[in-house]
């Protein structure tokens, strides 16, 4: 459905409907959520002039009348079933159409001193753990989307673990949509903080219970306290017509070690912002990405990752699978300051193309201001190794078979990193699944 | 030619001494080995003794052909012929052997007030110092270390050292991590090269060395001082007793006062 | 690297530019300004036909409409461009002389300073053909007389206008478009000289070609164009250098080189850029907006080297259209930036053809409080199949004050290509200056030394007379940056 209003006055509209239904939030939310609107009003969607939204249009997003989603809904546990990892006993939080599900959650047993939860119940309860953190990491004035979901958020998970509290178990967070007729659009909001000595694993996913087209803008913040250790899986399985935009924003403190997986699979457009500050001594951050895309899908994957401090190591691996008229972005920097000294860095793109159609743009870009530093980065682009081939087919497997095991090599990098077997068993299976269709 | 007294010396910006009243007296032609365990500052008098800027000379002097050594540059004192073979030859990608010696050398001729080579009279002269170490002329070409084996960046110090024909030389742990040939060629290679003009020290943790190149003089040294000199046979006896026996030597030296 | 002679007279003047004299001449100079008259004027001084005027014109008129781009990684307070003079030449240069005997002994001695000889007795017999441009105009052009009996026309673009009015109608503009860039534009409109170069099909050019560039008057901006087209089966090699006199005020030069090489032709093309940096505070320097491009044919190659250590800013992006099946394009670079010197350069390979293949090497040395950023793009087209491309871009820090930024952009459109990107970041190890200093090298000498085998892959590209040049300057520009 298009709209002839303008996005700006569209997104007005929308804010003032719903700052009816908000009648009973703090004072300093409701100011948070007006300069967001006021910032997205100043910036509105952002146009391909921009420099880095250069091969990204998101002009089927700003023509497109979204609308939030009713409260109501019938999602019954059977239809998210095939989205859960079963083997994982864990806390289990959902999310759908944007707000936290309490029948098909299941939060307990949680070790003491630990928050884990939804935004809107948190808020409530601990207003001032909110009011001290949420957009502390993303006071960026460029930022379109995320401005968007400062005035629109409705909910998401908020995870406080103290010091010294490992969590063994890791944490499952399904954002499910489910089938509306009109388009609707969800803001999730996370806020991630982890104390000092504290480890926990986290695996987000995003799914969706339809093949129709909705808008996701999710946007989290990360605060890794001194020594703490988080693993992060983002499995972004939308409906292939979807339009997902994410924001990461991370603050770490000395020695501490955040790693973040994505893995995209649908979206018709898809936008990746993540954005690190290391900012003590030895700390170290891996972010880490795998899209496998078919059809016209678009994914943009954006990469920020500022050395402060010293002797901090940061990995950041991306690897796309693009087949038919499909097409992907990849931009990462990674900026020294004058006083990190001892960086490690290392950025790495490799794009695998299956199509004559399909699409690449890489830019890994290095901005360096320290002279004792190590940073590399390389990008490759090409096809299947025809010589890799030819030798399995000379093995007597077939091309078809002989193609999908080169595909999963290719993969097997990223997917062998992740450390959470169900996880990358799933994973691998939705890999295969897909390269059989 | 090489008076050192009374030397102490620590890592720059660092609290702790490595040398701690280090003396010794070297002559013109004589051949002296620096025998002692790990930690007991060998590494540190070599590269005190060629001018490393990581380390500072906190008291002493050191006295190299009547003139203040320490006063200099690591580069007048090469200039001066002070040559140190470095137990880690540092690799310098994309210059190429030959050409860093040619200036290397034509630098030292031209602070001696002596005309530089010419390409092809440098040449020659490498040529001829490269069979005496068995020198394989294909590493001539290649860049500085870059790619060398072990054995072959120990040769290619012995090399320079032929070339750029120095007063004094200072082997640090030259023999470390060498193969039995790799050794003999490289200590042929420094027999060859001694010569009553010439001063060398041989810094080394193993007396296996020294069957190759036997010195006039051997020293113990332990904890940054020199606990016991003598002849070659204090290098084989240190052989037979190892280090720990030094250490009572420390001890009965510390009782005495030394 | 420079002799210890050398080395001891730069470091008693501290970081000294070498060429920085100016040549006390009287000069007939264009008012500051610029507007249609102006335009006008520099056609009229250099006779040109109508169409030239016109061509200029339209240049003219579509520079008023563009802005001046900001993307690059350079600051630089707003260039007034009403305060530069346009056109300057030596009075006695005239219409451009016809002969040596004719060139004013002044400019000669000039120069002969500079070391670049224009008495052709003086020049190895056949080595190197050099035409010399003297703020706007070109002031001699040697060995014509042999380059001619081979058909090859190796003259100042003025000349060409005026006799090969054929030639350079049909590819001025061609490979640059008046349209293309903020500084091609302008460039479009009052360029004032620069050489021209015809190489006939099939025929090697036995000589190298060679333009010195000297900017000398105060105020003035250079806009020199070079057009270069080596017809089928042609080879040519080309170099060229520039220096000019040290003066506190900023000097622009805005340069358009046009390279045409046709179906199997092969064109290299040599810098050595060594404009005045401006002082240790960034004051004065040139301004350096440079707008190089090259299309190959099929078959065709073409091979740029830069040795880039001048100017306040460089922005320059020598490229390469390898529109022909199977033609090659290569880009060597080294850029040093010392002092407050920035730098904003790299290349664009742009792949249409089947096959083609293209090389990108650079070499970054930031030192002082220099910024040096390497901006690329490799753009595989639809039809470009089986294209391949290696790039490797190093950087090297002197110091903690400067800056090294790595830019790539790569666009790939069909699956057959093959592109790689590689990028590293050292610095010079204090354990590698020790060696040196422990074999008797200074370590002015030892940074000279260490940063030239950096740039080894480089330097080996260029011509034998230049890469002995360059390695100097290479020691030069880098002098009291370390320690």
């Amino acid at each position: 459905m298009t709209t002839t209003m303008s996005p700006i006055d569209q997104y007005s509209d929308l804010f003032t409907r719903l700052a009816e239904q908000r009648t009973s939030d703090p004072k300093w939310l409701s100011g948070f959520r007006q300069a967001g609107l006021a910032t997205f009003q100043k910036l509105g969607f952002p146009t391909q002039d921009l420099e880095e939204w250069r091969f990204t249009s998101v002009r089927p997003v700003a023509e497109t009348a979204f609308s939030p989603a009713e409260p109501r809904h019938s999602v019954q546990a059977s239809d998210i079933e095939p989205f859960l990892h079963a083997e994982l006993t864990g806390p289990r939080l959902v999310f759908v159409n944007g707000r936290f599900d309490d029948g098909l959650s299941n939060v307990t047993d949680l070790p003491s001193g630990m928050t884990l939860g939804n935004l809107r119940t948190v808020i409530s309860s601990d207003e001032r753990f909110v009011s001290e953190r949420l957009g502390k990491l993303t006071n960026n004035e460029s930022a379109h989307f995320t401005a968007l979901n400062n005035a629109l958020f409705e909910d998401g998970l908020v995870l406080f673990v103290p010091s010294g509290t490992k969590v063994d178990q890791p944490i499952q967070v399904l954002f499910v949509t489910a089938s509306e007729a009109d388009p609707i659009l969800t803001n999730p909001r996370n806020i991630f903080v982890f104390g000092a000595g504290s480890e926990a694993h986290i695996v987000e996913t995003h799914v969706s219970l339809s093949e129709n087209v909705y808008l996701t803008n999710a946007v989290t913040e990360v605060w890794m306290g001194e020594r703490a250790r988080a693993d992060h899986y983002r499995i972004q399985r939308e409906s292939e017509s979807a339009f997902h935009f994410s924001t990461l924003r991370l603050y770490e403190e000395s020695n501490s070690h955040f790693r973040s997986h994505n893995v995209d699979f649908g979206g018709a457009i898809v936008r990746n912002d993540s954005w690190g500050k290391l900012d003590g001594d030895n700390c170290e951050a891996t972010i880490n990405g795998l899209y496998v895309l078919r059809g016209r899908q678009h994914i943009d994957n954006h990469m920020w990752m500022e050395h402060v401090k010293e002797n901090i190591p940061s990995h950041e691996l991306y690897k796309g699978v693009l087949d038919d008229h499909s097409s992907a972005v990849f931009a990462g920097r990674i900026y020294v300051h004058p006083e990190a000294q001892k960086t490690d860095a290392k950025q790495t793109n490799q794009t695998l193309l299956l199509s004559d159609d399909a699409r690449l743009n890489s830019m890994p870009q290095l901005e360096i201001y320290a002279d004792d530093v190590k940073c590399t980065h390389g990008a490759t682009v090409g096809q299947i190794d025809p010589v890799a081939l030819f030798y399995l087919m000379s093995r007597a497997i077939d091309k078809e078979t002989a193609r999908n095991v080169l595909i999963h090599a290719f993969a097997a990098d990223i997917t062998e990193r992740i450390r959470i077997d169900a996880v990358r068993k799933n994973i691998e299976r939705t890999l295969r699944d897909r390269l059989l269709t | 030619m090489l008076e050192i007294r009374n030397l102490h010396a620590r890592i720059a910006d660092e609290d702790a001494e490595i040398l701690k009243g280090l003396s010794l007296s070297v002559k013109a032609g004589e051949v002296h080995a620096i025998m002692g365990p790990n930690g007991s500052g060998k590494s540190t008098l070599a590269r005190v003794i060629a001018g490393d800027e990581a380390y500072e000379v906190t008291d002493g002097s050191i006295e190299f052909g009547g003139n203040d050594l320490l006063e200099k540059e690591a580069d007048e004192r090469a200039q001066d012929g002070v040559f140190l073979a470095f137990q880690y030859p540092v690799e310098i990608p994309g210059v190429s052997n030959t050409y860093f010696l040619k200036e290397a050398l034509n630098s030292i001729r031209r602070a001696r007030g002596e005309e530089e080579l010419s390409a092809s009279d440098f040449l020659k002269l490498a040529r001829e110092k490269a069979k005496l170490v068995e020198l394989d002329e294909a590493l001539m070409k290649r860049s500085v270390n870059v790619g060398f084996s072990g054995g072959e960046k120990k040769r290619n110090e012995i090399f320079q050292m032929a070339v750029l024909d120095p007063k004094l030389a200072v082997l640090d742990e030259t023999d470390s991590g060498l193969d039995i040939d790799a050794l003999r060629i490289v200590a042929n290679g420094v027999n060859k090269l001694r010569d009553q003009n010439r001063a060398i020290i041989v810094v080394t943790h193993y007396q296996r060395l020294l069957n190759y190149i036997v010195p006039d003089q051997v020293h113990v040294l332990v904890d940054g001082r020199i606990v016991k000199s003598g002849d070659k046979s204090l290098a084989e006896h240190l052989e037979e007793v190892g280090y720990a026996w030094v250490d009572g030597e420390l001890k009965s030296a510390q009782t005495a006062g030394v | 690297m420079p002799t210890t002679a050398e080395t001891i007279e730069q470091l008693s003047t501290g970081r000294d530019y070498k060429y920085g004299w100016s040549t006390d001449i009287e000069a007939e100079t264009a008012p500051p300004g610029l507007d249609e008259g102006i335009v006008r004027f520099i056609s009229g001084k250099k006779n040109e036909p109508e169409w030239m005027t016109e061509w200029r014109l339209k240049a003219y008129r579509h520079w008023l409409t563009m802005q001046e781009p900001v993307w690059p990684k350079v600051d630089y307070p707003p260039i007034d461009y009403q305060k530069v003079s346009y056109y300057s030449a030596p009075k006695k240069a005239g219409e451009g002389p016809r002969s040596l005997d004719e060139v004013d002994p002044k400019l000669l001695e000039t120069y002969e300073k500079l070391g670049i000889p224009l008495s052709e007795q003086k020049i190895l017999a056949g080595v190197v053909a050099v035409d010399a441009v003297f703020d706007s105009v070109s002031v001699a052009t040697t060995f014509k007389g042999k380059l001619n009996e081979l058909g090859i026309i190796f003259c100042s673009i003025s000349e060409a206008i005026r006799e090969h009015p054929e030639l350079v109608k049909k590819y001025l503009g061609s490979v640059v478009p008046y349209t293309d860039n903020y500084f091609a534009t302008l460039n479009s409109a009052v360029f004032s000289d620069g050489s021209f170069v015809y190489v006939p099909k099939g025929v090697r050019c036995p000589m190298e070609l060679s333009t010195y560039f000297r900017i000398n008057a105060e105020n003035t901006g250079q806009f020199e164009r070079t057009l270069i087209v080596a017809d089928e089966g042609s080879y040519v090699s080309y170099l060229e250098g520039c220096t000019a006199p040290m003066r506190d005020e900023n000097q622009l030069h805005a340069a358009v080189v046009e390279l045409v090489a046709l179906k199997g032709a092969e064109i290299k093309y040599s810098t050595v850029q060594n404009w005045y940096p401006g002082d240790e505070n960034g004051k004065g320097g040139i301004y350096n907006f440079v707008t190089k491009r090259g299309i190959c044919e099929e078959d065709a190659k073409i091979s740029w080297t830069q040795v880039e250590t001048g100017s306040a800013i460089t922005w320059k992006y020598p490229s390469c259209i390898l529109k022909g099946d199977n033609s090659i394009g290569e880009f060597y670079s080294v850029a040093v930036t010392n002092g407050a010197q920035q730098a904003d350069t790299g290349t664009k390979m742009v792949h249409i053809g089947k096959n083609t293949t293209s090389t990108i090497i650079s070499k970054g040395i930031s030192a002082g409080r220099g910024q040096n950023s390497y901006r690329g793009l490799v753009q595989v087209n639809k039809r470009a199949k089986n294209s391949r491309n290696y790039t490797q871009c190093d950087s090297m820090l002197i110091g903690n004050k400067c800056g090294a930024h790595t830019f790539p952009y790569i666009d790939v459109r069909n699956n057959s290509a093959q592109v790689e990107h590689e990028a590293t970041t050292t610095k010079i190890g204090e354990d590698q200056i020790f060696y040196c200093n422990q074999r008797g090298l200074s370590e002015e000498d030892a940074v000279s030394l260490i940063v030239n085998g950096f740039c080894k892959e480089v330097l080996a590209e260029l011509p034998m007379e230049f890469a002995v040049e360059a390695q100097k300057l290479l020691g030069i520009s880098l002098e009291g940056s370390v320690g």
